[in-house]
């Protein structure tokens, strides 16, 4: 008896669903066994992934994963393999933070005495009422210019930093999956950097801490109630889905940002400098990446930047390499990014509550968050490349 | 004088060691057209790998083996999978690096804690001029036997004809899969060993993350010395002196009023990495003679086939 392999003449729908749904239970069998190796009963492995799917934290999750799986479809699609969305929304948060900090309000100290004048002064904020020296934030401008701009220089910060690996492809034919992903560990860096000297705020007095001031709390994006998310992180998944999706069906841009991925000959033949559109979709992919970076910062539950202190742990949450899940299992197909998106918001936000979980039931398991997140994410994502051949040959048995 | 110099290449020698013998592998797997983007999660597996296994056997020498061996396995999985199946390189290699990151924090977390509790003092190689200079030329001796296994043998010159066409290659009765094996082997053998040195020689403890980036470093001197093994000696020691001597320059610069934090120390090798590659692209000779295999990354799969 032997297994032949075939090449089918059309691909597969039903393994379009199929394969990222069986791909996600296979994934997960095999984590829950590794963990269950070391004595994590698999019961609770289970039951926290599946609380994952109905907790109201999820939705926060679910709204960057599906602004971050736009953006990496986008350039996916074109064939460029943009790894370094979490180099982008990293210069997002600083070009935002900047924004918030510097621009759109300021921080200044103040003598002790004067303190209880600003108490209810309009637009003027206590940000640390130390005895010593206190410091306020004064509002320089209307809150919701200031968050707009917070999230255009977000974009544009994420968008410039993505054209770096851009222009060594398309010019230089240089790999960018090494090169997005190397330069994801130089936006780490540069971001400590700039977080403990340019951005590094008054009231941090101690001389080990580096972060910046608190962002005064008019510029933070407005809570949901009940949960973590944020009106304006809903608004820009809803705004910039329907508007990629509608630039790829109506418009000459977005066929050819299409086109590049299957057939760049053609695009030459045409007359259509093709590296100009690697550049473009790789401007757009890391804008977006920015975006999701802003609203991570101006969430009311973060608010200010703080050094990097390990890089297993960035501020971006790993949100970043998170998403390339979200856009691989979609099949690169943008209807299904939501989709996909809040499935694997659920399992991200199951695997930390399994982790505080373990924490108080199991301490002497020792399990961190990059165990957590890592081993289901990866375990995913080698079941479904293995999977996704189906879709364009199949197995057949012959004796 | 001999003196300064011999200390300096001492300083140098366990950067230089772990990064040459990785890239060396680097190399050795994608002349055989696997494209290696795994190398960063094998990598971070393999300094979590090895230092759980000190814990347990107390010898360096013997985790070291080991470790070299499970990451050579994990190698022929990729070779496996790749050359077997009609699937994209490049995505195997991806989702292998976070199952990589996954278990290295999995692993070794427990390990670093208890040996934190217990006080337990790790035994790792012993940073002397003797032991620092045998790994030293031990990894310039791997590296001009790679060099001869590449260029001056019956499999070097196999390994070789499967990355530029392995479709011609099987035609003429070379196995590809088997030849991919050996290689990839071979490739992630060194890899495993660089990653144990990286503990075992230069940060003698583990902490959650340690090695992430240090195996893409790897792959950007393999890729800028144009996945040569000689050649790679030059490229190695320019990214070693960077990592070992760029606080140096620091404080020379902080003399001359300018001053860079130490957080963009930390990231110049990174930088380099990035950047590096594109001298040899920007120079046309060495942009012939550096050319990647042909196939490589490229899926080799006739349209039909029997597994």
């Amino acid at each position: 008896m032997r297994l032949i392999v075939v090449k089918r003449v059309k691909t597969s729908n039903l393994y379009y669903v199929g394969i990222p749904v069986l791909s996600i239970l296979a994934g997960l069998a095999l984590s829950t066994l590794i963990f269950a190796s070391i004595g994590v009963p698999p019961d609770l492995f289970i039951s926290e992934i599946l609380a994952g799917f109905q907790s109201p934290q999820t939705l926060r999750y679910f709204a960057l994963l599906v602004i971050l799986g736009v953006a990496l479809t986008m350039s996916f699609r074109a064939s460029i393999w943009n790894i370094g969305a979490e180099g982008q929304m990293i210069w997002g948060m600083l070009a935002g933070g900047y924004i918030a900090l510097f621009v759109a309000a300021q921080s200044m100290y103040v003598s002790p005495s004067d303190l209880p004048n600003y108490a209810n002064v309009p637009g003027v904020e206590i940000i640390d009422a130390s005895p010593v020296k206190p410091v306020i934030s004064v509002l320089l401008m209307d809150p919701s210019l200031g968050k707009l701009l917070m999230v255009l220089f977000g974009m544009l910060a994420g968008g410039l930093w993505a054209l770096i690996p851009a222009v060594l492809k398309a010019y230089l034919d240089i790999d960018e999956v090494a090169s997005t992903l190397i330069l994801n560990y130089v936006a780490y860096q540069l971001f400590n950097h700039l977080v403990s000297y340019n951005l590094r705020g008054l009231s941090v007095q101690a001389r080990q801490f580096f972060r910046t001031d608190r962002m005064n709390s008019a510029l933070l994006f407005n809570l949901i109630s009940g949960t973590s998310v944020t009106v304006q992180e809903v608004l820009m998944a809803v705004i910039f889905f329907v508007s990629v999706v509608l630039m790829y069906r109506y418009t000459a841009v977005g066929l050819r940002l299409k086109i590049i991925g299957s057939n760049p000959q053609l695009l030459r033949s045409v007359g259509v400098d093709e590296r100009r559109y690697i550049l473009l979709a790789m401007f757009l992919s890391g804008m977006l990446a920015g975006a999701a970076g802003v609203s991570i910062l101006a969430n009311p539950g973060i608010g200010k930047l703080e050094k990097i202190a390990n890089v297993v742990s960035p501020p971006t949450m790993n949100l970043g390499y998170t998403a390339i899940l979200v856009s691989w299992l979609s099949m690169l197909d943008l209807r299904f990014v939501p989709i996909y998106a809040y499935i694997v918001a659920s399992l991200f936000q199951g695997s930390s509550l399994l982790q505080s979980e373990i924490n108080s039931l199991f301490p002497e398991l020792s399990l961190t968050g990059a165990a957590l997140t890592y081993i289901p994410i990866g375990s995913i994502l080698v079941v479904y490349v293995i999977l996704r051949i189906f879709t364009e040959y199949s197995v057949r048995i012959m004796r | 004088m001999i003196g300064e110099i011999l200390n300096v290449i001492i300083a140098m020698s366990p950067i230089f060691v772990f990064l040459y013998l990785a890239s060396l592998g680097n190399s050795l797997v994608e002349k055989s057209g696997i494209l290696n983007l795994a190398i960063d999660g094998a990598y971070t597996l393999g300094v979590a790998l090895v230092f759980t296994l000190l814990v347990f056997v107390n010898d360096p020498t013997l985790a070291l083996l080991i470790t070299s061996l499970l990451i050579g396995l994990l190698g022929v999985l990729i070779a496996f999978l790749t050359t077997k199946l009609p699937i994209s390189h490049g995505a195997v290699g991806l989702s292998i690096q976070f199952v990589g990151y996954g278990l290295a924090s999995f692993l070794a977390y427990p390990m670093s804690l208890k040996v934190r509790a217990e006080r337990i003092s790790l035994n790792t190689y012993l940073t002397i001029p003797e032991v620092v200079l045998t790994f030293l030329t031990l990894s310039v001796v791997i590296g001009v036997l790679t060099y001869l296994l590449i260029y001056r043998t019956k499999l070097g010159a196999a390994i070789r004809a499967v990355g530029e066409n392995p479709a011609g290659a099987s035609a003429l009765g070379i196995n590809v899969l088997k030849i991919r094996i050996v290689a990839t082997f071979l490739g992630y053998v060194l890899i495993g060993s660089a990653s144990s040195l990286y503990l075992l020689l230069y940060t003698k403890n583990w902490q959650e993350g340690l090695g992430m980036g240090y195996g893409w470093i790897s792959f950007a001197i393999s890729l800028s010395s144009g996945r040569h093994p000689l050649v790679g000696i030059a490229t190695s020691i320019i990214f070693a002196t960077l990592i070992r001597y760029a606080y140096v320059l620091q404080d020379v610069l902080v003399g001359y009023g300018i001053s860079i934090s130490t957080f963009i120390v930390i990231a110049l090798p990174y930088i380099a990495a990035v950047f590096i590659p594109l001298v040899v692209t920007a120079i046309p000779q060495l942009r012939r003679r550096f050319a990647p295999p042909k196939h490589l990354g490229k899926i080799f799969f006739s349209e039909e086939r029997s597994v």
